[in-house]
């Protein structure tokens, strides 16, 4: 349901400060933890099966954690409702890179990639708000 | 292992966790959840793993990586989808947990019977 007068994105700079120092520990933890059993199962079984684990899901049980211990349970569903849209976006993400690294070299690939990234969430991002704002009414938030 | 890719991991390990701490900030100052959620499925393990990769192996070996990647990203859509479920009936630390088991399943699972 798209709440009225929600905007389509909005920015709030103050939020990093209320961001608890131990909270960034944690996804920094999660974040290592997860790219060093990348990089052994890469290691051992090679770098095709380690790629698998490129796209495991480090931040969100974190972040989901986190949000519906400090804020409410329906605002971490409505965060992982947006960590759908980016997972499928993810898809293309490794599509791109595996793509252009033989056209263009793997520096430019990333690089595409990641702004290819961004670009499909928030693409999927728009489609699903009008496609909410047209099957539900507005309701006040 | 040898002390060489010892000191990839390391690096790996430093820069994936530099990455996720960076896009956290980022879905943190943005709003509303729905869109800072996108961010909690960025590409910050990818990023930091492929660059690395082809410091250290080169461009090819970061093409097979993305290979495998294809996989565990449809993995994750279905862990996200899971969760959703979940949600309705567990806390996050359990609905995260239980959904670990789909994306293992649809990652690991797919790359077996598709690539193998």
């Amino acid at each position: 349901m798209t709440k009225r007068n929600e905007p389509f994105v909005g920015v709030s700079f103050c939020a990093v400060r209320a961001v608890p120092r131990g909270d960034l520990v944690i996804r920094f933890v999660f974040g290592a933890g997860i790219s060093v059993i990348a990089a052994i199962i890469s290691y051992v079984f090679g770098a095709r099966f380690g790629g698998i684990f490129l796209a495991f899901p480090a931040i969100l049980p974190a972040t989901l954690t986190l949000i519906e211990k400090e804020e409410s349970k329906r605002k971490a569903e409505d965060d992982d409702i947006g960590a759908i849209l980016g997972a499928a976006a993810l898809i293309v993400f490794g599509g791109l890179v595996w793509w252009l690294i033989p056209i263009i070299g793997a520096p430019g690939a990333i690089a595409v990639a990641v702004f290819g990234w961004l670009s499909a969430a928030v693409l999927f991002y728009a489609v699903l708000r009008v496609v909410s704002s047209r099957r539900s009414p507005q309701v006040e938030s | 292992m040898t002390s060489h890719a010892v000191l990839v991991v390391i690096g790996k390990a430093i820069i994936g966790g530099t990455f996720v701490v960076l896009f956290a900030l980022l879905g943190q100052v943005l709003y509303p959840k729905r869109f800072s959620g996108l961010f909690s499925a960025a590409p910050s393990i990818a990023v930091a793993g492929l660059i690395i990769t082809v410091v250290d192996k080169g461009d090819h070996e970061a093409t097979l990586g993305a290979i495998g990647m294809m996989f565990g990203a449809v993995g994750f859509v279905v862990f996200a989808l899971c969760v959703r479920a979940l949600l309705v009936r567990y806390n996050a630390v359990v609905a995260s947990s239980l959904a670990c088991i789909a994306w293992a399943v649809v990652a690991i699972g797919g790359y077996l019977v598709i690539l193998r």
